[in-house]
Order: structure tokens, then sequence, then C-alpha cells
């Protein structure tokens, strides 16, 4: 860790955590590595993005930062505060502070609630001393906050679209006026128009009430938009971290080239030939060496073979998990001349 | 080429007229989600319809195949299947010409695979159901189908099950089935909504390389306007039910003319858009079928609008090749 990391501000640190799965019977020894040996910060009032496919381990790591799972091993420092050694008062409060939003806006409301009843219920658990009144008063805020009417208060979620639903998950998050919350796949199930809608909305209220994001997605356009700093995972590794800037500019991983690669053309720009990466192996064990060989352009080196890369600087605040870091050009030229 | 091969590429094998879908919603009232839908598909032509949910566009789809939910009906419109009026058919006709003349690929490759069958068999009951074929030569020609679709080792992965295979690989098996009988035209409703942008971008590299080799007509229906500019050769965007842009993809996509395709466009988050200013959100709802605004069905949310657009409901008129249903269309003679 650089000096310059540790000035950063941060409020959340991810120590060395990890947590693996024991899938089926217990002597099969068949082990999932969902999340292997990763550490991260968060900076107080930034959004770090988190991209990767499915299976990479990048929803298991979110839950972990809330405490919504146990990890293997590692720690999660929260402003000071260690999450897995916090006392029930210590974690009571935890709780108000840390919240989050899930993919799916029906699945995660309780259709049998009013919306009134949705968000209100954190401030029932978390502040009984309200009145009803007050209680009434607060999520007629909340929803003017996320751009909701109050006729909506007495609604079922089933009368609402998905959009207006996901507005009523957010409400609820900020209910307690948190300062983290993690944003799962937020917008990947609303349409395009309602899309735009929600993360003009998440970035306005991010700048009002100072809040931090872990902004999980598989949608590289929505990361580049939403996130300072981001960081790419594949099979519960990071293997690249940097800024904005440094991902979308200059990115190094031949992953991050192939994810970018196969996103949509922006309208109008013609698609050009990127990276494409191998076809991903059926088995659930992991490849020696560098676990992404089986899929790289590269990854018939040996040296890809028998050692496991870790993070390291490649440019001032972007670090790279690869044993040949380059711009998608040289690799392309790299992987033609080897294929020859 | 001979002039033979030439008509080929150029006939018409699907021909839409004036489609209307209806829906019983109880009490002898109903609503109609697909409001006069027309258009056609030529051999070898890949036509998207963009829409939101909602939009009508998946219910356009199940009224091709004739798939509709029980309370649901096609009320008006013609439905030409290689000149055939297929709309009206009985149903044991129709059973022959779906999956043969006219297949669909769903969303979700999990929930259109049986669990508990081989994907080899699966491939193989599709095979059968249009050809009398034997055990041994459906089974060759499911190996071959997997080949063609890309399934690395098909001879090795045929007797495995769904479940051991990844998300794409379930969707490269459901395309096989699709694909089985040589249909003259092929639906795919948001295949790849469900996967992995690296797997999404294979898969429709090796879709379109399939409908090319075979000159199929596909229609793609997807909500995503990027994937349907970079597959497509003809974009319809539906919006409430009817068609309000149609053009060419690229041109669709370069000078949109109907006020709602341009905010569509302007709200796609993409790669190299500015992140420091905001994105230009349509703003409102789109429209339920319960309750359509009057005049132009997307007044509430247009910057456009002027007093005609909440009375009087635009007809197509033809704009810089467009055909778009806009009283006040960008490019036209303006408000």
């Amino acid at each position: 860790m650089t000096v310059a990391d540790l000035d950063r501000d941060s409020l959340i640190t991810v120590e060395s955590i990890s947590r693996h799965f024991r899938p089926g019977r217990r002597r099969s020894g068949r082990v999932i590595r969902a999340v292997d040996d990763v550490s991260l910060e968060l900076a107080r009032g930034e959004t770090l993005g988190l991209v990767g496919e499915s299976g990479s381990g990048k929803s298991t790591l979110a839950r972990l930062l809330l405490r919504l799972d146990k990890p293997t091993s590692g720690r999660v420092v929260f402003d000071g505060t260690d999450v897995f050694a916090s006392t029930p008062s210590e974690l009571r409060r935890l709780r108000r502070e840390m919240q989050i939003v899930f993919q799916d806006p029906y699945a995660s409301l309780n259709r049998r609630k009013t919306v009134e009843q949705i968000i209100s219920f954190p401030l029932v658990v978390h502040e009984p001393s309200l009145g009803r009144a007050e209680r009434s008063r607060r999520v007629a805020e909340l929803l003017e906050l996320v751009g909701l009417r109050p006729e909506h208060a007495p609604a079922h979620p089933r009368h609402l679209s998905g959009g207006q639903c996901q507005r009523v998950s957010i409400a609820r998050a900020l209910a307690l006026h948190p300062r983290f919350v993690v944003l799962d796949e937020a917008v990947s199930a609303v349409d395009v128009s309602i899309q735009a809608q929600i993360l003009n909305l998440l970035r306005d209220l991010q700048q009002r009430f100072s809040l931090t994001y872990l902004f999980v997605t598989h949608d590289l356009a929505v990361v580049r938009y939403m996130a300072n700093t981001i960081a790419v995972m594949y099979l519960g590794r990071i293997v690249e971290l940097g800024s904005r800037e440094n991902l979308f500019e200059s990115p190094r991983h031949p992953y991050t080239h192939a994810l970018l690669a196969s996103s949509p053309p922006s309208p109008g720009v013609e698609q050009t030939a990127g990276v494409v990466l191998r076809e991903a192996p059926a088995s659930d064990t992991l490849a020696s060496g560098c676990r992404f060989n089986p899929r790289c352009p590269l990854g018939r080196r040996s040296v890809c073979q028998t050692v496991d890369p870790p993070l390291q600087t490649v440019a001032s605040g972007h670090q790279v998990a690869c044993h040949f870091p380059q711009s998608a050009e040289s690799l392309l030229a790299e992987a033609s001349r080897e294929a020859s | 080429m001979t002039v033979a091969a030439t008509d080929r590429l150029t006939e018409t094998v699907l021909a839409v007229r004036g489609l209307e879908v209806e829906i019983a919603v109880g009490h002898g009232a109903s609503i109609r989600p697909v409001r006069g839908v027309s258009f056609e598909v030529r051999s070898g032509q890949r036509t998207g319809i963009v829409g939101e949910s909602g939009s009508g566009k998946s219910l356009t789809a199940f009224s091709l195949m004739r798939l509709l939910p029980p309370r649901a009906r096609i009320a008006a419109g013609d439905v030409y299947l290689r000149g055939r009026e297929v709309s009206r058919l009985p149903e044991s006709e129709m059973a022959g010409l779906r999956g043969g003349k006219i297949s669909l690929i769903y969303q979700d490759p999990m929930s259109s695979l049986n669990p508990l069958q081989s994907v080899g068999y699966q491939v193989m009951e599709a095979i059968s159901a249009h050809d009398r074929v034997g055990r041994r030569e459906a089974r060759d020609r499911a190996i071959e189908l997997l080949r063609d679709v890309g399934l690395p080792q098909p001879e090795r992965r045929v007797d495995d099950y769904p479940h051991e295979f990844s998300g794409g690989m379930r969707q490269r098996v459901v395309i096989a089935m699709a694909i089985c009988a040589n249909p003259d035209v092929l639906i795919a409703d948001e295949p790849t909504t469900s996967l992995d942008v690296t797997t999404q971008a294979r898969i429709m590299d090796m879709l379109a390389q399939i409908v090319a080799e075979r000159q199929m007509g596909v229609i793609l229906i997807t909500h995503d306007l990027g994937l349907a500019a970079s597959f497509c050769d003809d974009i319809h965007v539906m919006y409430a039910g009817r068609f309000v842009e149609s053009g060419g993809a690229a041109s669709v996509l370069q000078h949109p003319t109907h006020p709602y395709s341009e905010a569509l466009l302007e709200s796609i988050c993409h790669l190299d858009r500015d992140v420091t200013t905001p994105i230009a959100a349509i703003g409102g709802q789109p429209p339920s079928p319960h309750e359509l605004p009057s005049g132009c069905p997307f007044h509430p949310r247009c910057a456009r609008a002027q007093d005609v657009c909440t009375s009087e409901a635009p007809g197509p008129v033809d704009v810089a090749g467009h055909m778009t249903e806009c009283h006040f269309p960008i490019g036209g003679e303006g408000p």
C-alpha cells in the first residue's frame, strides 16, 4: 500500500478478505473461492464501482461488507469499527450506517405492505420513540426526495412500475441517514429511459448527503458514469483497480480489455475488433498460476500457468494483477504473433 | 449470383398487416397492448423491434407464433408467412408451422430447457417434431447443430444436462433447437438479456453467422437500442403498442425523426458520454395500456408537444426515409 492510499480519508477498509464455500458433501473437498484475498478501500463520499461477470464474486463481496455473510478470513473496518468483531450495540449502530438497494425492484419489496409501511419500517425498528405523525412526515420527505408523490404512500408495490419500486427501495435505504449504500445491480432490471432517471437521482442524493457508494454492476458504461474508482473482479479476485481515467483510458488487464471490447458501441460508433476471450472452462476448479489463464489470449505462457500474479502498481493509483500488463493494441499484436 | 438466388434474398418471408392484440381484463372490459402493427421481413433480413417493457413488443412476437396467453387474442390484422395467412389457422395446422417455419428464442435459457432431460434429447425431440428421422440420425444431426451454434466438443456434451452448462451455452442449445428445421423466420426475444456482456457479444456474432448462412429472416426483440443497432438492418421503435418510427438501423440511430427515438437515444448511458453532466433522462413513465393518454401516446413525456398532440393521434408520415408517427417530427416541417 502506498503512502497516497493511506492519506485518503477512507470510510471502509477491506483487509485480505476471503469467502470460500464448500458445496455438496463435506468430504468431497471441493472449495469455491467466491472471494479470494481481496483488499480494498472506500473513500468517504466517493463511489467504488465493482464490475465483473456473473460468478465473479462481486455480490458476495458486497454482502460481506454489510455483514450479511461471514468471511472465511480477513477483516472489514467501517470507520474504525471492526465489522465482524463488533459488539451488539456497535452492530446496531453499524446497521443504520450501511444500507443496500437490490436488483429486482419487485422481489425486494414486501408486496403485502404499502409504500408508507415499507419506507417507515427502518424507522419503526431503529427509532421506536418516533410518534406516528412524525414518522408519516419523514416518509413524505423521503418520497419527495426520491421523486415520488405523497399519493404513492398508500399504494402497494404492484401498483407501481419497476422504476417507481426502485425509488421506494432507495427511499427505504435512506430512511436512517446512512453513510454507506451498496447498490447491487440497482438499475440492471429497469428500462433504459428509467435507468437514466435512477442514475441521475443516485448521483444527486450522493452529493446532497455525502454518501459513499459501492456500485456493483456488469455494465461498464454505467459504472463509468457512476464511479470514481473502479475494481474489476474475476473469479473472486480483483484483477484491475484504478481511477475512472486509468480504467477507461489506459486499461492494462486483458480481462478489462475484453469487457470493454464486448460492451455495445456508442450509437453511431463503429464496433472495432478488440480482445476476444477464449471460452470459459466448464469446471469449477481454479486454473493453476493465474486464474485467468484459460481465457487469456496470452495464457499459454509458462509463467501464467505457474505463478499467481499479485496486484501490482503500474501507475499512480492504478493496480493490475497480470504478468504482462499492456494496452489492448500491444496485447492484440502479441497474441497474433504468438498464434502464428 | 444467379437470378434465382437474388430472388431468394429479397423474398418476403413474413408480412404483418394491422396487427392488434386484445387482452380481456374482466367484467367485459379489455385493453389493446398492440394497436395496429404492420411490417415485413425478407429472407436474410435482420429486423429489430425496440421498446421498453409494456410497449407491446413481446406480445407482438407471441402473436406471430400464436402463443398468446389465455386471455389475449389477435383482434385484427393478418399475418402472412411466405404468403400464407396464419393468424386464423386452426391450432392443429399452426402447430406444424411453429418451430418449423417460424420459431422463437426466449429470453431465459434455463426456463426454456427441461432440467430433467439431456440437452441432446431435447434437440433430438425438436428435430423429430418436424422430420421423420431415426434415432441415430436425429442424434447425429443434434450433434451437428450443437457444433453449428458453437458448443465445444458437442459429441461429448450431448448427453449432459442443462445445469451442467453455463448460461451462454444453454442459450446456444436453445438456438440449436430453434433453427433445427431451418425456419423462414426466427424471432429472438431478448436473447442475451440474462447473459454477461462478453457472452452476449459472442452469442450475437454466432447468431449473425447462422442467419447469414441459412438466409433466415430474423426479428430481434430488445429494449437495448445499442444491441439492435449493431445487429439489425432495420429498426422499428415501439411505443404504447404502435411502431412510432421505422427505418434503416444506422439511419434511425444517427437521425431519429420521432422525439421518443431521440429521447431514448439520449438517455442511454454509453461508454463515450461526458460523465460530468447528468444524462438527459425521459421524464415520467411509459404509459399503461389501461390508461392510454389521449392523442399521441407520447405527448405527456414529449418536449415538442403542442395542443394538437393532446387531442389527435398522429398518422404515419415519411421523413428522411423513415416512417414516423409524429405531428412535429425532427427534421420535418417543424412546429
